[in-house]
């Protein structure tokens, strides 16, 4: 697929030090691609470079093949959409779709084939003549997004578009915003801190922090292989357990107060680690059976559909997602993890150094091999 | 018994009721959710308690004492705010500290209390620092910090998550559960969220358009709705509400149907009390998808598309014209765009009655 926009060693100093640091980024023609990353990691930046609105100290820019590092905001066919919309709350929503397309010149056919087709399309026709200033907060959403759509730009940058929104109204925008980036095969880079919101939007994140990409990859990837421990405890609501844990000689794994939870596994690196386990991989049962250790529950959580049991695995606090109404408070289950979801990370400098998946399958090519 | 009661508390702003006629009681120590949409009263209804707004009429009780025309600040509550204000040009002590010192603590019990609640709350390391050097977490750490501090048997929380990244809002929402533990306060929490009042209430007063649409532990509030709006606000992604009606009724059976679908009614209504026009309420995690035709799955319907939360995936499908959202597992075998066969048998008391606006009740009653 043809990329549609590319950085290229892309760094930024604002005097204390480094915001971005040497990125690199690729994003495909109709991709849409969430950066995500906690408050002060650099996403917010990168996207002002891209903008134009800062100016990178290193690096390059180009957009559909053409290097754009050094024109200026109005010359980059880019639209934007920010967290407080922007609209121009004197006009009414009409007005400001043809805004844009006036600045742009567009003749006045074509203005009103356009606005025809938007408003048909993205369902604003019962808003067309009003304020925008009388809009709620989703239909004004829709309208930033439909303003910056209409005149056709390369990518569209969204900047935490979502977070003065109610949790329902952004899980409803949500499935409204992909389905028409869908439909209008619209480039998006979309940047946020909320894993959900890159999780159920994007086709790649890329996962950033102090500057730097951590990981980029499908949503999939990011969570079922996080590259590091960053990216695990970013990644997945609730957040991964993590657990200490050892790998001997032979390669078999064990914990604390489990022992050896499974012999043969012939991991590919041996020493203590923190074991990554999904609260949706602990398998908690109500009867003991040889994979499990006991475990008492110290807290519930409420998740409607299901719940999230807490409890004690030694010295370490746990917790597991399980069907609604299994337990409660106080009594105790038997606990085991499901091993091909195990994340091995070497505590020393965060890296995963493998999984129970490629575990399993290093033993068979081991054994294949002999 | 109860602690803080509140009875027939109205409220007006202009042309707008923003509480109309709300009663509900919490008992001593409990933790209660005021859920509700933007605009719902419910930051309203904790200012009205906490006295910042004087009600219209209808009374507040703490401790079984009427403070309806008492001072804000004679009332013994804390408040906790969205917008954490703390002072900028205190350190992290000083500001937790505040209150001891508007009620003339002497200071060996301040110091030593505002050392209890910074270890209570991980922050002891940011008692030195100015609030200009916290993260959004660490500000709101100390926050909590200073409404704890005074020991007010009553905690008022407005959405106190609500400004924070999505990770420390998940973080801060588990630590409320053990400050409440911990504490043995009561707990009054205001928020939009539900998923914030379902993990972490003892009790759920549900409010929109400035009235209580239903009071109930989260089980009851999430597996009984009251009405139409609790069933789509309570529940992520919401109920569906999947259009049919009555086709055939005789002495051994009752038939619904609606565009694509037929079922038998559920046992356990009276037959004299068949609803015209019907919703079946199916929640998106007791919607049965599968990719072959079975008894338990007899209805063709489309994957439109679906939206990844990890380990667990939320199918849009277009069935009947509508589109219905399923909540399954993320290795679940109808995971891409495509043909599937649906089944549902909803239960008695998620069948809406359109015309009379009311969910059915197992004995007809």
């Amino acid at each position: 697929m043809m990329t549609k926009l590319k950085l290229r060693g892309i760094s930024k100093n604002f005097g204390r030090g480094a915001v971005v640091r040497d990125l690199d980024l690729d994003v495909a023609d109709g991709e849409f691609v969430a950066l995500l990353g906690p408050s002060g990691c650099g996403k917010s930046t990168t996207l002002s470079i891209i903008a134009g609105f800062e100016q990178p100290d290193a690096g390059e820019l180009q957009l559909d093949g053409k290097t754009i590092t050094a024109s200026a905001p109005q010359q980059r066919n880019i639209g934007l959409v920010f967290q407080d919309y922007a609209l121009f709350t004197r006009m009414t929503v009409r007005e400001n779709l043809e805004f844009g397309l006036k600045v742009r010149r567009f003749g006045s056919s074509e203005r009103r084939r356009r606005l025809g087709e938007f408003v048909e399309r993205m369902g604003l026709g019962d808003i067309l003549e009003r304020r925008s200033s009388s809009l709620n907060m989703s239909e004004m959403q829709k309208v930033a997004l439909a303003r910056a759509l209409i005149v056709g730009p390369s990518v569209i940058l969204l900047d935490e578009p979502m977070s003065n929104l109610d949790s329902a109204v952004r899980a409803r925008l949500r499935s409204e915003l992909k389905l028409i980036q869908k439909e209008f095969r619209q480039t998006i880079l979309y940047v946020t801190h909320d894993q959900i919101e890159a999780m159920t939007m994007a086709d790649r994140i890329a996962v950033m922090r102090g500057g730097v990409i951590e990981q980029i990859g499908t949503p999939r990837e990011i969570y079922n292989d996080p590259r590091n421990r960053f990216v695990a405890e970013f990644i997945g609501e609730p957040a991964i357990n993590l657990i200490n844990g050892h790998i001997d000689e032979a390669g078999n794994l064990s914990t604390e107060p489990h022992g050896l939870m499974k012999s043969g596994q012939n991991w590919p690196y041996s020493g203590d680690l923190l074991l990554g386990i999904r609260p949706f991989d602990v398998i908690a049962k109500q009867t003991a059976d040889a994979t499990t250790v006991p475990a008492t529950i110290t807290d519930i959580e409420n998740l409607g559909a299901e719940q999230v049991v807490h409890f004690a695995y030694g010295r370490q606090l746990i917790c597991a997602v399980v069907p609604r109404r299994f337990s409660r408070v106080g009594e105790t289950l038997h606990v085991a993890f499901d091993l091909a979801n195990v994340h091995a990370i070497d505590p020393a400098n965060g890296r995963v150094v493998g999984n129970g998946k490629e575990a399993r399958a290093h033993r068979c090519g081991f054994e294949a091999q002999q | 018994m109860s602690y803080l009661s509140v009875v027939g508390l109205s409220k007006r702003f202009d042309a707008t009721l923003a509480l109309n006629s709300i009663s509900f009681d919490v008992a001593e120590g409990e933790f209660v959710c005021v859920l509700g949409p933007t605009n719902s009263g419910k930051s309203t209804l904790l200012k009205t308690i906490a006295g910042l707004y004087r009600a219209d009429s209808g009374t507040v009780a703490i401790a079984a004492e009427d403070v309806s025309g008492v001072d804000p600040a004679c009332r013994d509550v804390s408040l906790l705010f969205q917008n954490i204000a703390l002072f900028p040009d205190r350190n992290g002590f000083e500001n937790i500290a505040f209150a001891l010192r508007q009620v003339r603590t002497p200071p060996e019990n301040i110091r030593r209390r505002v050392f209890e609640v910074a270890e209570l709350l991980r922050i002891t390391h940011l008692l030195d620092r100015q609030p200009r050097t916290y993260s959004g977490g660490e500000q709101q750490r100390v926050a909590i910090g200073r409404a704890i501090a005074k020991r007010s048997k009553l905690l008022l929380l407005d959405e106190p998550l609500s400004n924070l990244d999505a990770r420390i809002r998940l973080d801060l929402r588990i630590e409320f559960r053990r400050l409440h533990r911990a504490l043995g306060q009561t707990f009054l929490y205001v928020t939009h969220d539900q998923a914030e009042a379902l993990s972490l209430a003892d009790r759920i007063v549900v409010l929109n358009g400035g009235e209580i649409q239903q009071i109930g532990d989260p089980d009851e509030v999430y597996d009984f709705p009251s009405n139409r709006f609790v069933a789509e606000f309570v529940g992520a992604p919401p109920m569906n509400l999947i259009p049919a009606s009555v086709v055939e009724a005789n002495e051994e059976h009752v038939i619904i149907a609606g565009p694509g679908f037929q079922i038998p009614f559920p046992d356990g209504v009276n037959p004299g009390q068949l609803p015209e026009r019907i919703l079946l309420g199916v929640r998106p995690e007791e919607l049965r998808v599968a990719i072959h035709v079975a008894p338990a799955t007899p209805f063709p319907a489309i994957v439109r598309w679906i939206e990844h939360y990890g380990s667990r995936a939320v199918l849009g499908i277009e069935f009947g014209g509508a589109i219905v959202k399923a909540l399954v597992s993320s290795d679940h075998r109808a995971l891409a765009e495509g043909p599937v066969w649906l089944g549902f048998s909803p239960r008695v008391e998620h069948l809406f009655d359109v015309g009379r606006d009311v969910f059915l009740s197992p004995n007809g009653d």
